[in-house]
């Protein structure tokens, strides 16, 4: 028995000793593990300070580059033209009941954004409630088509982007006023073709804005009396008709409705009144300095000279700047 | 040469009138003043060119005529539309 206890004591210290040395060494593999952590972790904290350093110096360029490849992105930007047909002025005959959209628009609508087809097809709306494919750019409209949610900005990029693909045209009346013609397939029965009044009238946006430019510059410049002849035909030719009949103005020889028409006048008279509360003192000044460039420039110097004939032209003009309703219009709403 | 200067003094006393004009009556009377020079300038160059200083001053002219009916108070529409 005192032998075999003996055994037993010795194996159980071999295994204690062994267990000790076993120990000892996890021990001291942990220590040298935690050790290297630490260095490797030290490491990367200055790879990672000297990586954010590289990336902040990296990052001080970036936005330039960035900026320089939107620019580039903006330059490059080609907008091919999807309707190779010329925009017209049309009109509709008929306030339509039932509004429909042509298929080759419809096919070409596929290709748009979301915003350019809202615009277009809200733009489209707005034509048809309004009997006619053109009228002015501004607040009003946006208000009127439903579409002063939009940021102005994204809404003037998003006519521009229209325009180049030839589904808009926009011209500039004035310095301040502008006009859009929707592309609307012509058809008919139920559109007429209006009269180009403001064929004069140059475009906003292009190679033609910049040939208008440069012609005012020239003209500041003083050119060479051939050059100058080319170029302004309008104005020696000073047309004298009227621009539609729907002046207000204008007795209509014949007319059997002269009783209305009287007061189709004063319902435009007070339209004109309230539009010019609406838009303040200030602002009816600036749209009359616009409306007496733009009679000179398209009617002829002796239109404006000519008091009575100038009213007519000054009437036409409020009426459609302040998108009073044309005796049609007025005549069919009126109860 | 003479008549060239005459026409210019004309013009330019125009321009020197559109700068005191603050009525439509004052400015219609100075429209057709400048209308009458212009005719004038017309009939004597009838088979030659205008001159250039003679161009020049009257599209200076016109446009001066264009911006002072411009800045002038719009006109009022009510006695028309009776």
């Amino acid at each position: 028995m005192g032998l075999i206890k003996g055994i037993t004591d010795a194996v159980i210290q071999k295994a204690k000793n062994e267990m000790k040395e076993y120990i000892l060494k996890v021990m001291e593999e942990e220590n040298n593990e935690s050790e290297e952590t630490e260095l490797t972790e030290e490491e990367q904290v200055a790879e990672a300070e000297e990586g954010s350093n590289i990336e902040n110096s990296e990052n001080d360029d970036e936005p330039e580059e960035e900026i320089e490849e939107e620019d580039e992105e903006e330059e490059e930007e080609e907008i091919l033209s999807l309707i190779d047909e010329e925009i017209i002025r049309l009109t509709f005959k008929t306030r339509p009941e039932v509004v429909t959209i042509p298929k080759e628009i419809l096919e070409t609508l596929q290709f748009l954004s979301v915003e350019e087809f809202a615009v277009y097809l809200k733009l489209f709306i707005f034509c048809c409630d309004q009997k006619k494919n053109y009228g002015y750019i501004g607040n009003t409209l946006r208000k009127k088509s439903g579409l002063n949610d939009m940021e102005p900005d994204i809404f003037e990029k998003t006519v521009e982007r229209l325009s180049k693909m030839g589904l808009i045209k926009v011209e500039d009346v004035s310095d301040n006023q502008r006009t859009f013609v929707l592309y609307i397939p012509f058809n008919e029965e139920i559109n007429t073709k209006a009269e180009t009044h403001q064929k004069s009238a140059k475009p906003a946006h292009g190679k033609d804005r910049n040939r208008y430019d440069n012609r005012k510059s020239n003209n500041r410049k003083g050119k060479p009396q051939q050059q100058k002849q080319k170029e302004d035909p309008p104005r020696k030719e000073e047309p004298q008709k009227p621009i539609d009949n729907k002046l207000p103005g204008i007795a209509v020889a014949g007319n059997e409705d002269e009783d209305l028409y009287k007061s189709y006048r004063t319902y435009v008279n007070l339209e004109i009144d309230k539009a010019k509360m609406r838009v303040g003192r200030s602002n009816f000044d600036k749209i009359y300095m616009e409306a007496v460039k733009y009679i000179d420039k398209n009617f002829g110097f002796k239109v404006l000279s000519d008091s009575d004939k100038f009213k007519e032209y000054l009437t036409s003009y409020y009426i459609s700047a302040f998108d009073i309703k044309t005796f049609e219009e007025w005549k069919k709403d009126k109860p | 040469m003479l008549e060239t200067r005459i026409l210019q003094k004309s013009l330019q006393d125009i321009e020197i009138k559109i700068m005191l004009c603050k009525t439509h009556f004052q400015w219609e009377l100075l429209a057709k003043n400048y209308q009458e020079v212009v005719n004038k300038i017309e009939e004597t160059f009838k088979e030659n060119e205008i001159p250039q200083t003679l161009q020049n001053a009257i599209d200076t002219i016109r446009e001066s005529l264009v911006t002072k009916k411009g800045s002038l108070p719009p006109q009022d529409l009510s006695d028309f539309f009776k």
